[in-house]
């Protein structure tokens, strides 16, 4: 019958390499090719990938020649002496890298789902797995990803269209700017990431037809590289490039900042970290099932008594190796090192060389002890856990407080009120839920305090990104009046900032953006400030927070200039001449840079804003007639947004974040202002022109 | 689809003999008896019947018997010749395989030396008095005929739902001391060849003093038995069965039992019922994607909840999230205990209503569903929201059609709960992903367990057409992968067929 003929199907191998590729490639890639070469990196992608499938034509020709399994292959074309040295060195490729996902696997449950949980414990369990998995044979670890395929890949891709929408394509440009070296330095990279598609070759013994090996493999590559491309698209867009190139897992980052429409869940991080369970998972049993097959063709050793055996040994490798890679970054480093100079060439000339030399020479060719020692083993497994128990680090529910404002106002103020409020009184404070970050305009105009602040709650994974900021003048006065609120003063704020008739939600900054600027450097932010009016908080004002720092205090005329700029509002309200009241809406603000020779001599630079709009007279009570009116006010307005703008622009505040458009607007700028960004603001002026489409 | 077949019934008791011994070899069901009838006991007659559907005693085939034993050799036949019976509705074939279809009405079928037809005799037919609904596996629509506990009369209604001598019924004794028989029901030429000798093998490879019901046999012949899951399906509806026998599969029916053991099985036979197949494709489909959907709650739900309450807060919304840790004040234990006491208490309350007469077990229902359940939570014994969790969990595990694999599920709502109350979210995936690896690992009789989920390719994904969702009805035109490769058309459209030829 079918169930166990050791064959898999051509689909199953398709999946079983995709999952291959898209665990540690999703992970890794992004922040790798963003340090490498930025923008440029969705051309490393690309040549990457072609570089994958040309190498797996190489493969193709290798397998098309096998016979059995690999393992035989070597022996028959290299002969015993030699084939067991490539042998050997398959096995310690293996390990590595079984070692080092085992510890990153490992590493990105502790990071990102149990922070407090024993580094050994999550190893050995997942390692557990891993070896109840690769038992089972090719068939049923094909089964496994044959299934779980589609259930994984659809949610995959429903949150990249709902990341796809908060990315800004401002941060994927400025293209073509890195160095060739730096782009074949991200290619190689990329390639490394999906030289594991030479697995193809272990797979050959599975699906006799040899096109069908090649076709699988052909469609993972395209289906990883084209994932991993709109990923690091959709990651760049979101984070920009400094900041991609600091994070650890970005991935998991913007799972933790999507937010699905209808708010019936909060974060899906949780949720999504499946993804990169399973696929972790399917490279870590791959790289341990095929490093234990190689290892018991290098032994002699084909009952299956004898290769659970081998298999177990291998776990254990994979587990100290782990350990290694957890606890040095020297390790970490020198694996990396091995992996670029050797593991990849390795895996790329034996192929190369097995069809050379195919080419010249033209050949063509004690029982009862071992199960009471396996019983012994399964007993220990079970136990071992049990025994390196760190005891639960949950709490009960009812045991936890879930603050949903953070007040600053001091760092002393903070850290007590931070401390506080994590154990205060019998109850553990949950950050997960936090929704506004108030802050005292003293200490937000700090910058070292801010530093040190957004330090402490970037290394707090609990604290969400899209935490709102806020300042004001006197926490305590705010939170003075939060009993006449009728509700928690956290989640009056937020309704406050997201039920604004006006603006936008995303016009207002969160914790993740001041983060991300802090490494970008890159963009203007208003944070908004809270006062009272009528004994209710409102937003009295805005503290502008450029490229990563604070910068003082601004009024509201500059923020909503900012935000009309930035197709941040959605409407726009303003007193145009006296009683002549126009309502704005559907704002489509772009920009463009040009150069002027003044009379002087002197290169002026220029930031046009067009805006086009659609106007509404509200009330108008004065002296012309509404049709004379319109060209009137169309005048007034470009004079307001235009004096506006020169008075930030006096004050060093660049209402258009024309920077940010640079690398795709206006590259030779952009490459000279990377280094002297300070000099931008004084060598621009901003000019609005404005064009109304009046509604009657 | 069966070939035609013709043989004309001759005047030669021997031959008319061997063509029903090529219709009906292999059905221990069927009773074929050659006797000697005539005042001289010289006329040499055979008579063939299914054997639970004669009445021996006052009907018209022991009364026609009676009187052909009073005549003469030449009076019988004569007698035949005429008609002169007696009998008003008596029947005669000229063909062979008419009087096999006729045999297969539940009639009797009567043979004479020297008489070149062959004679339908009514009688009492199929058993239909004294068949009980089943007790499980409620179907909205079609019957709801149950087995009983005779293992012929479970045979006679098989055969009554499928009127052909290709289903044949092979018979073993199993248990030393109880001689229980066991039938052995396939479609001849649908079966797998080889799967028929293959659970022949696995019945008696071993010996045993007594089977009491199906269930031993089961266990006895499952290879992973230390698996949760059930690697046989059982059935107590006789339409499920011949269903099953119309894929290719084989059914195994034990004496005193009224379940019937069908294989090989999989994950997606044990989700599907048979009004799946009487309702419209779209009802079907909606209904068994929910049984999908409730077979995974039915799982990991209070896992679930004990993940997201004491681990991953931030997947709820805080509102929602409020309310449950309000719900849970005053509550003095962990909430992992809380959800073992509740889930504990239901199975308690289940087992108690399985085992109390009828009206009796639903009256423990009502007073442990409502009363001890309102009075627990206002004790503040338990929080509301886990009294809901836990009746979700119940409701998602009664979807499940099969009482063994629900039950599979019910079990493995216990690991999870250990394993999220330990691990959070990362331990339910590792159960997840444990559970996934043991399917894998599992296979019934060649067929693995996920199918189609894996391996779809091996029946060019035909099986996909009648997995998570239901094809139109004609759109199944295949039998699934059970099935002998030659004999997967189970629907053709001949008319269609015909317009385009024209």
């Amino acid at each position: 019958m079918f169930a166990k003929n050791n064959q898999i199907s051509a689909r199953q191998s398709f999946r079983l390499l995709t999952y291959d590729l898209l665990g540690v490639g999703t992970l890794l890639i992004p922040t790798a090719l963003s340090g490498l070469c930025g923008p440029d990196g969705i051309f490393a992608v690309f040549f990457g990938t072609v570089a994958s499938l040309l190498y797996l034509k190489v493969l193709r020709s290798v397998f098309s020649d096998m016979e059995g399994g690999y393992s035989e292959y070597l022996t028959k074309i290299c002969g015993g002496f030699f084939g067991g040295i490539l042998k050997l060195c398959y096995g310690i490729y293996f390990l590595l890298v079984s070692g080092y996902v085992a510890q990153l696997f490992a590493r990105l449950v502790l990071t990102d789902l149990l922070r407090e949980e024993n580094f050994y414990l999550i190893l050995f369990l997942l390692l557990l797995l891993t070896f109840y998995g690769a038992a089972g044979g090719i068939e049923g670890r094909a089964r496994i990803y044959e299934l779980v395929f589609w259930f994984l890949m659809i949610p995959l891709f429903l949150m990249l269209i709902f990341a796809a929408g908060d990315a800004d394509p401002d941060y994927w440009t400025p293209a073509v700017s890195a160095s060739v070296f730096g782009v074949a330095e991200g290619s190689y990279y990329v390639f490394l990431c999906f030289s594991i598609i030479f697995l193809t070759l272990f797979l050959k013994e599975y699906i006799p037809d040899e096109k069908k090996v090649y076709q699988s493999g052909k469609r993972a590559v395209v289906f990883a590289g084209a994932v991993v491309a709109a990923l690091y698209l959709i990651l760049l867009g979101m984070f920009g490039n400094g900041a991609l190139s600091s994070m650890e897992f970005p991935v998991v980052t913007m799972m933790s900042r999507v937010q699905i429409t209808g708010g019936f869940l909060k974060r899906t991080d949780a949720f999504m970290f499946g993804i990169w369970f399973f696929t972790l998972y399917a490279l870590l049993n791959s790289t341990v099932y095929y490093g234990g097959t190689v290892l018991c063709g290098l032994f002699g050793r084909k009952k299956k008594k004898e290769s659970l055996w081998v298999l177990l040994f291998v776990l254990c490798a994979t587990y100290l190796l782990a350990c290694v890679f957890y606890y040095s970054d020297a390790a970490c480093t020198i694996y990396k090192h091995f992996l670029w100079y050797i593991g990849t060439p390795f895996v790329i000339v034996i192929p190369v060389l097995l069809v050379l030399i195919r080419k010249w020479t033209g050949t063509n060719a004690k029982s009862q002890i071992l199960r009471k020692s396996s019983h012994m083993a399964g007993i220990t497994a079970v136990l071992l856990p049990f025994l390196m128990l760190s005891g639960c680090k949950s709490a009960e529910i009812e045991d936890k407080s879930f603050p949903v404002l953070l007040t600053v106002s001091d760092t002393e103020h903070f850290c007590r009120d931070w401390l506080n409020l994590k154990q205060s009184g019998n109850q553990v404070a949950d950050y997960n839920h936090l929704k506004i970050v108030l802050i005292e305009k003293e200490f937000l105009e700090d910058e070292a305090l801010m530093d040190e602040l957004l330090t402490v709650l970037e290394g707090e994974k609990d604290v969400p990104q899209n935490t709102y900021v806020l300042g004001t003048e006197s926490v305590k006065d705010i939170a003075a009046v939060s009993d006449n609120l009728g509700e928690p003063l956290g989640n009056y704020l937020e309704e406050l900032l997201e039920t604004m008739p006006y603006t936008k939600k995303t016009a207002y900054p969160t914790l993740g953006m001041l983060y991300q600027e802090q490494k970008n450097q890159m963009e203007t932010l208003f944070i908004p400030c809270v006062g009272l009016k009528e004994e209710k908080p409102a937003i009295v004002g805005y503290e502008t927070w450029k490229r990563g720092k604070p910068a003082g205090n601004t009024g509201n005329d500059a923020a909503m200039l900012s935000f009309f700029t930035a197709n941040q509002l959605k409407e726009y309200t303003l007193e145009l001449a006296q009683d002549y009241f126009v309502r704005l809406t559907n704002i489509s603000c772009k920009q463009e840079f040009s150069e002027e020779i003044e009379a002087s001599g002197i290169t002026k630079k220029r930031v046009t804003v067009l805006a086009d709009c659609e106007g509404e007279l509200l009330y108008g009570k004065g002296a012309i007639s509404y049709e004379e009116a319109k060209p009137f006010l169309e005048g007034q307005m470009t004079e307001y947004l235009n004096r506006t703008a020169a008075e930030a622009l006096s004050g060093g505040i660049d209402v258009a974040n024309s920077m940010k458009k640079l690398g795709g607007s206006k590259r030779e700028w952009y490459f000279y202002y990377r280094d002297v960004p300070y000099e931008y603001e004084e060598d621009i002026s901003i000019e609005y022109k404005v064009r109304i489409k009046w509604i009657d | 689809m069966e070939k035609e077949v013709s043989i004309p019934i001759s005047v030669h008791l021997k031959e008319n003999i061997a063509a029903m011994e090529e219709f009906f070899h292999d059905c221990a069901d069927i009773k074929k008896k050659q006797m000697k009838l005539g005042k001289y006991h010289d006329t040499e007659c055979y008579l063939i019947f299914i054997e639970v559907s004669l009445d021996m005693g006052t009907s018209a085939l022991s009364e026609t018997l009676k009187s052909l034993n009073r005549m003469e050799k030449n009076e019988i036949l004569s007698t035949l010749e005429q008609n002169s019976l007696g009998i008003s509705d008596a029947t005669f074939f000229d063909r062979a395989e008419q009087a096999a279809d006729g045999l297969l009405t539940g009639d009797a079928i009567l043979f004479v030396e020297g008489f070149a037809k062959a004679v339908k005799i009514p009688d009492s037919g199929y058993p239909s008095m004294g068949i009980s609904e089943a007790d499980s596996e409620k179907a909205i629509r079609g019957s709801n005929e149950g087995f009983g506990d005779s293992v012929k009369q479970n045979a006679a209604l098989i055969r009554r739902r499928l009127r052909t001598p290709k289903v044949k019924v092979k018979e073993l004794t199993s248990g030393v001391r109880s001689n229980t028989i066991i039938y052995i029901m396939y479609m001849e030429d649908v079966v797998r060849p080889g799967l028929v000798e293959k659970v022949e093998e696995r019945l008696s490879d071993y010996e045993i003093d007594g089977v009491m019901d199906s269930g031993v046999l089961e266990q006895l012949a499952e290879k992973k038995w230390y698996s949760p899951f059930p690697q046989f399906q059982t059935t107590q509806r006789p339409d499920r069965a011949s269903m099953a026998l119309l894929e290719g599969r084989v059914v195994v029916m034990s004496d005193n039992s009224p379940e019937a053991l069908i294989l090989p099985t999989d994950y997606n036979s044990f989700v599907r019922t048979s009004d799946d197949y009487y309702s419209r494709f779209e009802i079907a489909s909606f209904g068994r994607m929910i049984r999908y959907v409730a077979s995974f709650f039915a799982m990991t739900l209070p896992g679930f909840y004990l993940a997201v309450t004491n681990f991953h807060t931030q997947i709820l919304p805080t509102s929602l999230l409020l309310s449950f840790a309000e719900a849970r004040e005053g509550v003095p234990f962990p909430a992992v205990v809380e959800v073992m006491i509740m889930e504990l208490s239901f199975e308690l309350l289940r087992e108690a209503g399985v085992r109390l007469p009828g009206a009796m077990g639903n009256t423990i229902g009502i007073v442990g569903g409502l009363i001890i359940g309102q009075a627990a939570v206002e004790a503040n014994l338990v929080s509301p929201i886990v009294v809901i969790v836990i009746s979700f969990t119940a409701l998602c595990s009664f979807s499940i059609p099969n009482e063994e694999f629900a039950t599979s599920f019910r079990l493995l709502k216990f690991f999870f709960i250990v394993v999220c109350a330990w691990l959070g979210f990362f331990g339910m995936l590792c159960g997840l992903l444990a559970v996934l690896i043991h399917l894998s690992h599992l296979n019934s009789f060649g067929i693995p367990y996920l199918m189609p989920f894996v391996g779809a390719d091996l029946n060019d994904y035909e099986d996909e057409r009648d997995f998570l969702w239901r094809f139109p009805f004609r759109k199944l035109t295949k039998r699934p992968i059970y099935a002998r490769k030659e004999e997967r058309t189970k629907l053709t459209f001949p008319a269609k067929k015909n317009e385009k030829l024209k």
